[in-house]
């Protein structure tokens, strides 16, 4: 299969507002693409789609062929924009949490990442800092070998230093099957390691191209277009 | 999938609980080496907290299995539960019997700590429970067995209505974003009279009804959190 | 961590570029075997698509060549990389008496400046 998510028509209302509007995407695996757009733009609400946290008003959306459900959950890796691992377990704990629920959670990779970040397998979850529970998120995230990920706002509000380290481990982990699906606002940082880009403005698609065409078609940077795009 | 998510149900109740269990435990052995010191008075003392730890028994496991249900699916570690490939049905099952469990262990310890302490006082109790082997009929075995099973059948589906009012008023009250506990309070008490009055229109025996009750509740639950689900 | 990249152009043309240059100046030499493509990538800190365009750029302009199974290799071609760097030496000089006719430096002045310049420093 070449695509690993199609949507058409993909809409979503939350009572009179409209959340996402007639949205229709065709993205190919083996991609790294950036979901831009402002805060209240329609990203979460197209991510929490994906994941199946929301279910649409209209319209069609699959994953690897899959409608929304038990079997899309098994190829898509998730990492919201909040920690959910605050609770009182201990990261080895956490990492058996994964490996049960997950056939394509690789622990062995898991292992060497925290090992590298200096994150002790018996160190509690709650005694963490914000950061670090972060990072571990990160790690149990990212060493699923899932078809696609999910990143909503994984660099917002983070250190210069844990952003170089997010991008490195996004690029280390890059696999011609899967695709990465980047939700940010941030883009100057992150545009180097985009293939495409999906500009979403108030619930509706603004823009969905490679990022090389945009610079060869408009000259401009994507940052560039973004501000211009946005503009207040 | 359903057995690991019973593991972690366990997991996560036992440890809130078995503080109390053990003071269960503790208070009973106090009691009976007060009394072999022959301290009449403290071993008093001992039995009145012995009541009282086993009120905090029901009420708490109440409180540990509501606020389980509530964390788990509501605050930000419902981000990661619904996205793990389960079906919803297995979620709640799984909750359910779990809490079902820990309603029986509780009841249980109680009947055991409380009998200990009577043949403590009374060694003869005893000697007095033979099992008369000799006098019983088929019949009567027949006649013991049905017995004991209607008793377990009915307090397994009094303490499964009850959870399940539970687990759906919950539901019910996050459909609110705003007033979600009004709400929750609201529901349980509706729900609580609709389920007097369906009992008093079909007019079965209470095995009937509760089972069916059981179902509708179950159902509700079910169906808000497999498309009402709006995670903060 | 990342290399440095301006706004306005494609990145894997820029990408090309600087491999080019860090040849030019001896930082990868001739006949040398490329790391694989996601490691240039994670180096450069670029998406690995983007790296392989650029590297299919320098394939074009032969300043490598990939061997199937052993990888991607710089070429050994001595003459036609001086061509190349005398080629992009020339671009940047181009770029550059531009840049000093638009302050008023015609081609003569400058002559003259980078004359006093290079005489005064080494």
């Amino acid at each position: 299969m070449d695509s690993i998510l199609q949507c058409q028509n993909l809409t979503k209302h939350y009572g009179s507002t409209c959340g996402l509007n007639d949205l229709t995407l065709d993205i190919p695996r083996g991609r790294i693409i950036g979901l831009l757009g402002p805060n209240g733009s329609g990203k979460t609400t197209f991510i929490k789609l994906c994941t199946g946290l929301l279910v649409p008003t209209s319209g069609t959306l699959t994953i690897g062929g899959h409608p929304i459900g038990t079997e899309t959950k098994k190829i898509v890796s998730y990492l919201p924009e909040h920690t959910y691992i605050n609770n009182w377990m201990r990261v080895k704990e956490m990492l058996e949490f994964f490996s049960d629920f997950y056939k394509d959670f690789n622990v062995d990779k898991a292992r060497d990442m925290l090992q590298n970040l200096q994150i002790g397998l018996d160190d509690k979850l709650k005694n963490m800092s914000k950061g670090t529970k972060e990072k571990v998120q990160l790690i149990l995230v990212m060493s699923r070998e899932a078809d696609l990920y999910l990143l909503d706002e994984p660099i917002g509000g983070v250190d210069p230093a844990a952003r170089d380290y997010i991008i490195k481990t996004i690029l280390t982990n890059y696999q011609e099957k899967a695709s990465i699906i980047l939700s940010t606002h941030l883009i100057s940082e992150i545009e180097s390691i985009l293939d495409e880009a999906i500009l979403i403005k108030q619930g509706n698609l603004i823009l969905h191209d490679s990022v090389d065409e945009i610079r060869e078609k408009k000259g401009v940077s994507l940052d560039a277009l973004f501000r211009e795009e946005f503009k207040c | 999938m359903l057995i690991h998510l019973f593991k972690y149900e366990i997991k996560s109740i036992f440890r809130q609980l078995l503080p109390f269990y053990a003071a269960l435990i503790l208070f009973a052995l106090l009691e009976k080496v007060f009394y072999m010191l022959q301290m009449p008075t403290i071993m008093s003392f001992t039995a009145l907290f012995h009541i009282l730890i086993i009120a905090a028994v029901m009420v708490f496991t109440l409180v540990v299995i509501t606020r389980r249900f509530y964390s788990n699916f509501f605050s930000n570690e419902g981000y990661l539960t619904f996205t793990l490939p389960v079906k919803t049905w297995e979620l709640i099952t799984s909750k359910l019997i779990a809490a079902l469990l820990f309603a029986f262990t509780g009841m249980l310890l109680t009947f055991a700590t409380v009998f200990f302490l009577f043949v403590t006082i009374n060694p003869d109790i005893l000697s007095g429970i033979q099992f008369p082997f000799s006098t019983i009929t088929p019949d009567d075995m027949l006649n013991l067995t049905t017995h004991f099973a209607a008793f377990i059948y009915g307090t397994l589906m009094y303490d499964a209505t009850a959870i399940l009012i539970i687990y759906a008023s919950v539901s019910i009250g996050h459909l609110s974003r705003e007033h979600s506990i009004f709400c929750a309070f609201a529901a349980f008490f509706g729900l609580f009279i609709f389920g007097q009055i369906f009992s008093f229109v079909l007019g079965a025996n209470y095995y009937v009804t509760s089972l069916l009750l059981c179902g509708i509740f179950f159902i509700i639950t079910n169906y808000i959190l497999s498309h009402r689900l709006n995670l903060a | 961590m990342a290399w440095d990249f301006t706004k306005d152009r494609p990145i894997y043309t820029q990408i090309a570029e600087q491999i080019k240059n860090q040849i030019f100046v001896g930082k990868r030499n001739l006949g040398d075997r490329l790391p694989p493509v996601r490691d240039l990538a994670i180096e450069a800190g670029v998406n690995p698509n983007t790296m392989q365009r650029a590297l299919a750029q320098l394939e074009q302009e032969e300043i490598i060549y990939a061997e199937r199974t052993n990888g991607r290799f710089i070429t050994e071609d001595k003459t036609m990389l001086d061509k190349q760097k005398k080629e992009t030496a020339r671009l940047q000089m181009n770029d550059f008496l531009e840049k000093m006719a638009a302050i008023g430096y015609d081609r003569k002045a400058t002559l003259q400046l980078l004359t006093t310049l290079t005489k005064d420093g080494e």
